[in-house]
């Protein structure tokens, strides 16, 4: 006969686990997995176009370093630009959307996004720089400081 | 013993149902599949007028659909975001009820048995379609809801009200959606077991509504049935478009039925393929099988397996016509499977297959409580040592599973989200820029709704974990 411990344990602690959920979701408890939490960078990296709008649409500075929090690009916490931290991101990120709002690509950090994304393999971040390449700057990894 | 097994069991399902609950409030409005019909309803001046154009729709016949659509549109009054997503959670807290109703808890060998089934019922695949879009009203969990209802009936002491009751919850559903034909594969495949709460009587009026709705349906309104381009659907190891399987299936169509027939049944008994596409062989050759896809394979072959052991001892007994009360869920169950996969024959995808999902749990359940009733007893101790290993790792599966359900639902609120962001190009793709203030106004409002919502971002939580949860 097969005990019934081995069939309904998981299940239980499974439940266990949903009452401890509901009533830490109902305190609003842990705050730091809420999307408000995040900042313009940070929506950036996780391709958070509704926060990353939600942050601009509150005149959000496109151009400003920000917290970027562990785990997320870096495996320690960091501050960069969201163009910097979109290199990193494994989706496409607002990009189009951060430029609208006053996001810079210039012969100070074209190189830098353009060395990063390479870095990366970001083939989305590479071909929206493509677009956006000011006319006269010449990239040259081996002389542009690393991101990661 | 019974009374607190019974307890017990409302109390666990009470519990999945308000962490699904939970869930599906953290999703807003979806775009894509609300937008068009909120503005729709907006313009259409009551009830009646879209119940009449819900059964004119080329290809369609779902008037109770839109009907639903418009009530729930004229009592939100304004408050779209809690008047959808509180009735759809309505119809979860339902179908929680109804299943724990129908399994009739009344010993520790059978709440057990509904822990497993309650994960088997929220982890599987074909469930998270069906309970997390809406459309704006969700009318696959409502089909869940009503074969449940059927189930329930038949199974109940019966009488002329459940007779009576029959009839309405089969009319409900045929006119919700098309795929409400099962409650009648329900009610028949259940009185043909000998549960006979819904009588000969009422099995045949149901029977004649079915004769009567197909009726009005090809030959009075000659909706006819979806086309082969009309959607894109798996095949092999892809997605094919409309044009393609037009292409490849266009001359000889009934292949491509057979193969989306026989997948909806291997999706549902060994999660795989999926939508029609085999994810196993398609990851490896992408370099990588994910660990969540292992164990949903896991968890399924396993449950299917006791599924399929507990049919090969009970058929001799079927063979005399001798059907127990768990008998007659497990043939209503593997009917159910037969049904909604013939019917699903046009095309795949993982939510059309949500009501044999729903009865894969039920025969879940079935076979987990007669393994633990000690049906089997006779087997030497060293089996049963195995099928206690085994079925502690299909449990174990199953509840990543279930965590993986919400997960993936987070995972929705944050791709629903990035749509309303860009809410104004796609309606202009679509050609349903709104040209009244009230529309404009109302496509404001979702999508402040949607941007402002309080989320959890899953990918705060670890980028990673979608190998975990497919």
């Amino acid at each position: 006969m097969v005990p019934i411990k081995a069939v309904a344990l998981p299940a239980t602690a499974w439940l266990v686990f949903c009452i401890v959920w509901l009533l830490f979701a109902g305190l609003g408890v842990p705050d730091g997995l809420d999307g408000r939490s995040m900042t313009l960078t940070e929506a950036t990296a996780v391709a958070s176009h509704a926060d990353a709008a939600r942050l601009l649409g509150k005149g959000a500075d496109a151009n400003a370093r920000q917290r970027l929090r562990a785990g997320l690009v870096k495996n320690n916490e960091s501050t960069m630009t969201p163009l910097e931290a979109a290199t990193g991101a494994i989706r496409t990120g607002p990009l189009q959307m951060l430029v609208d709002h006053g996001a810079t690509i210039d012969d100070a950090n074209y190189s830098l996004l353009w060395c990063a994304a390479t870095a990366r393999n970001n083939q989305d971040m590479l071909r929206f720089l493509e677009m956006h390449r000011p006319a006269s700057t010449p990239v040259d990894c081996a002389r542009v400081r690393s991101l990661w | 013993m019974s009374f607190g097994s019974r307890t017990a069991g409302w109390i666990a399902s009470a519990i999945m149902a308000a962490t699904v609950c939970y869930s599906v409030f953290r999703i807003p409005i979806q775009m894509t599949d609300s937008l068009i019909p909120l503005l729709d309803a907006q313009r259409t001046p009551s009830v009646a007028a879209a119940f009449a154009s819900g059964a004119t729709n080329a290809g369609y016949f779902r008037p109770l659909r839109a009907a639903q659509i418009q009530a729930v549109y004229e009592v939100a009054n304004g408050h779209y975001f809690a008047a959808f997503k509180g009735y759809q959670a309505v119809f979860v807290v339902i179908v929680f009820a109804l299943f724990v109703t129908a399994l009739e808890i009344d010993s520790r060998e059978r709440l057990a048995a509904l822990l497993f089934a309650l994960t088997v019922l929220v982890g599987l695949h074909t469930f998270r379609g069906t309970v997390w879009e809406a459309y704006p009203v969700n009318h696959s969990l409502e089909v869940v809801a009503f074969c449940l209802l059927a189930l329930v009936l038949a199974r109940s002491k019966g009488g002329m009200w459940t007779d009576g009751a029959a009839a309405l919850t089969f009319v409900a559903a045929a006119f919700t959606v098309e795929s409400g034909l099962l409650v009648w594969v329900v009610m028949v495949a259940a009185w043909l077991a000998g549960a006979r709460g819904i009588s000969r009587r009422g099995v045949l009026i149901v029977s004649g509504l079915l004769v009567g709705y197909l009726a009005i349906r090809f030959a009075y309104l000659r909706t006819g049935v979806p086309a082969l381009s009309e959607r894109s659907s798996g095949f092999g190891l892809r997605q094919l478009g409309p044009d393609e399987l037009q292409q490849r299936f266009g001359a000889h169509p009934y292949v491509f039925y057979a193969y989306n027939v026989m997948s909806s049944i291997l999706t549902v008994l060994f999660s795989e393929p999926r939508a029609g596409v085999w994810t196993i062989p398609a990851e490896y050759l992408r370099g990588r099988v994910a660990a969540g896809t292992v164990i949903n394979v896991l968890s399924s072959a396993i449950t299917t397996t006791a599924i399929a052991w507990f049919v090969v001892r009970r058929i001799p007994v079927w063979l005399r016509l001798r059907f127990d009360r768990d008998d007659q869920l497990m043939l209503v169950a593997l009917a159910m499977l037969a049904a909604n996969a013939v019917i699903s024959y046009s095309y795949t995808k993982d939510e059309i297959m949500g009501p044999a999902g729903v009865f894969y749990a039920i025969a879940a359940f079935v076979a987990v409580a007669h393994v633990l009733r000690g049906a089997d007893r006779s087997g030497p101790r060293n089996a049963a040592v195995a099928l206690t290993m085994a079925l502690f790792v299909a449990a174990s599966g199953w509840v990543v599973r279930t965590a993986g359900l919400h997960y993936q639902m987070h995972l929705m609120t944050f791709y629903d989200r990035n749509e309303w962001v860009y809410v104004d190009d796609w309606l202009v793709r679509q050609k349903s820029t709104p040209t009244t203030t009230e529309g404009k106004a109302l496509v404001q409002q979702l999508r402040n709704d949607a941007i402002e919502r309080r989320t959890i971002d899953p990918y705060l939580l670890s980028p990673r974990l979608d190998q975990w949860f497919r």
